[in-house]
């Protein structure tokens, strides 16, 4: 083999490993939905918040009537981490097993969106990531909402 | 000359009956004198062999468990109806029989074995306030006092016999009596307990 065959085949196999290493490298990292709400302490406030605020309102007492509100409020900040691209696992049942037999109405599942929406404003979230939130969170009314509820707050499901 | 006759029919039909079983009623109050209710009410014996465990049920009523209290042998197998229209989980620490156990409305579940002796506290992972207690006792002779704290033990062969009283709001069953003698006569006992105070809702599962 001549020199200089030998050397373009090295000058290749440097540029090559060279190009190959730098497809190799970290790509700059994206920023999630869970970064743009403010992370772990501000999915924790939004949980430990929303669940305060909506189970002594008018509108949320009846479905929260005797429940355990720590376990509701992890099981809740964990979902809300997954939803937003999160580090987290969710370790609850699904939102259809969880709501199953509590007859939520529209107008129950509406105030406790509207509970969450004043919750992300009073913790300063940016309009955008409170947004795409919302919009994540929208097929949940599917699950939750009760086809039979049609019943005004008071009445027992 | 008939009523002859009939006076020795009479004789050899009691001859041959077992001696009379004795009774113990037991009423139970604490140190402020107020009757012990839901309290089990247990005779130990060497002669007094092993209860026949069966099965029972408990039920989730409304967000309670129904009954509250239950008195059980050892080796039943007890099943747990859910008859709301929500789910429960329940769940226990108790050393005598630890489990957990999710109950979707409508959905029916395996009993669950309660093989030891002790006391069984049940919780439920979703609801506040519901607390259910089960008493599994490896004796036949046990009942569970009523709202006068009064509990009855019937058909007692004669033996000497240690007399206990299980309440959660005892730190540990309380031994009234451990060598008492009863015969086939009725007896009736008045013990006074200490009772701690009401212990707090079972530790949550999470």
């Amino acid at each position: 083999m001549s020199i200089a065959f030998r050397f373009v085949t090295s000058l290749l196999t440097v540029v090559l490993a060279g190009a190959l290493t730098a497809c190799a490298s970290t790509p700059p990292a994206t920023v999630t939905l869970y970064d743009r709400l403010g992370g772990a302490v501000t999915v924790q406030a939004i949980a430990a918040r929303v669940i305060d605020g909506f189970a002594t309102a008018p509108d949320g007492a009846r479905a929260f009537d005797r429940v355990k509100l720590p376990r509701v409020k992890r099981g809740l900040g964990e979902f809300l981490c997954v939803l937003a691209d999160g580090p987290c696992h969710y370790s609850g049942d699904d939102m259809k097993v969880v709501h199953a037999g509590l007859n939520i109405s529209e107008r129950e599942f509406n105030a406790l969106v509207e509970h969450l929406r004043a919750t992300l404003d009073a913790l300063d979230v940016p309009q955008g990531a409170k947004n795409e939130l919302l919009r994540r969170l929208a097929p949940m009314r599917r699950d939750i909402v009760s086809a039979a509820a049609t019943a005004p707050p008071g009445d027992d499901g | 000359m008939t009523r002859g006759w009939l006076v020795v029919l009479g004789v050899a039909l009691t001859a041959t009956l077992p001696a009379r079983a004795g009774n113990l009623q037991v009423t139970l109050r604490d140190q402020t004198g107020a009757a012990v209710a839901d309290a089990a009410v247990i005779l130990r014996a060497d002669t007094a062999g092993m209860p026949v465990a069966g099965s029972a049920q408990i039920d989730q009523i409304d967000k309670r468990f129904v009954p509250a209290v239950s008195l059980v042998p050892t080796g039943t197998a007890i099943s747990f109806p859910n008859k709301d229209n929500i789910r429960h989980h329940v769940y226990s620490f108790s050393p005598a029989r630890t489990f957990e156990l999710k109950l979707y409305s409508g959905v029916p579940s395996a009993p669950v074995e309660f093989p030891e002796p002790g006391l069984v506290v049940l919780g439920c992972n979703i609801h506040d306030g519901m607390i259910a207690y089960i008493y599994v006792v490896d004796t036949p002779y046990a009942a569970l006092s009523d709202r006068e704290g009064r509990a009855t033990l019937e058909g007692l062969a004669a033996a000497r016999y240690q007399l206990e009283v299980w309440h959660p709001r005892l730190r540990e069953p309380a031994i009234i009596d451990a060598a008492l003698d009863l015969g086939d006569a009725a007896r009736a006992l008045e013990p006074v307990l200490t009772l701690e105070p009401l212990p707090t809702a079972p530790p949550p599962l999470e």
